[in-house]
């Protein structure tokens, strides 16, 4: 049996445009660029979204190749991570469609920044990258 | 001419060397930079109207925005003629194939300018213009 291979992309949702906040408690900015986000942001959102960046860019032939094995294999909001899978053939595909999106595929969704960190054939490894991720961010931000 | 076998080797040898030709400069070329295609509008109305330049492009333009999308309609065509409804477009070589196929499967509805539906029909595809307008005259040989 041919085995149907895959890409596993971890990615980050990263928040560039600081925000001046006047009169609040001064947020250290590593904080407020990963800061957590909406939960209006849910898989089939991210997919929609997605989809649709793919469609705009790629065409029809972009949105032929990835629309067997596009799929959100894992989504935190708070954490503003998700791990997506892709076909192997076409994971360059959606990455470069991440890349090009600028803002949370929500209503109103924040101007933000897609952000591949690591690309990977299994999705353990990819779970580890996140924990290992999540740990360093929260000895930079003390 | 086939080696003669009563011929004295020296004899044999110097004919060959002469029959060889000179051999100054040789090259190849494996990547030419640019592809060409000749495309024909067909539809399934009574006639349709000769192209002109802009017509071609916004149908091309149509075809590789469907099937390609934003990189589709970013690749650099090169209308080189329009010759009532044929044309012979230049795209760069990496381009060929999926040009060929978005333009090949492109239906234009009702709106393109005519009253039915139109597409593309490829006549013909390479990476030589010569060999291109060359076997221009080969497709009606055999049509009475």
């Amino acid at each position: 049996m041919v085995r149907l291979k895959n890409r596993y992309l971890l990615v980050n949702i990263l928040y560039p445009e600081l925000e001046d906040r006047k009169g609040k408690t001064k947020v250290p900015d590593i904080v407020e660029f990963n800061q957590p986000t909406t939960d209006a942001f849910t898989a089939g959102a991210l997919l929609k979204g997605l989809k649709a960046e793919i469609a705009d860019v790629f065409g029809d032939y972009g949105s032929g190749a990835i629309s067997e094995s596009l799929n959100v294999k894992y989504l935190s909001p708070a954490t503003s991570t998700f791990i997506l899978r892709v076909s192997r053939a076409y994971y360059k595909l959606a990455w470069a469609a991440l890349s090009l999106m600028t803002s949370v595929p929500v209503k109103d969704g924040k101007n933000c920044v897609f952000r591949v960190v690591r690309v990977s054939g299994t999705i353990r490894k990819a779970e580890e990258e996140a924990i290992r991720r999540a740990r360093e961010l929260i000895l930079k931000a003390r | 001419m086939a080696s003669d076998p009563e011929d004295q080797p020296s004899t044999k040898r110097k004919h060959q060397k002469h029959l060889k030709g000179h051999e100054m400069i040789t090259k190849t070329i494996k990547t030419p930079p640019f592809s060409y295609v000749h495309l024909q509008l067909i539809s399934d109305a009574d006639s349709v109207k000769d192209l002109d330049s802009l017509t071609v492009r916004s149908h091309i333009t149509a075809a590789l925005t469907q099937f390609l999308g934003v990189t589709g309609a970013a690749i650099s065509i090169d209308i080189l003629k329009v010759e009532g409804t044929e044309c012979w477009i230049r795209v760069p070589r990496e381009d060929l194939s999926p040009v060929v196929a978005a333009v090949g499967g492109w239906v234009g509805g009702p709106g393109y300018g005519t009253a039915g539906k139109v597409g593309w029909k490829v006549k013909g595809s390479g990476n030589w213009l010569s060999v291109l307008v060359g076997g221009r005259s080969k497709a009606g040989i055999w049509n009475e």
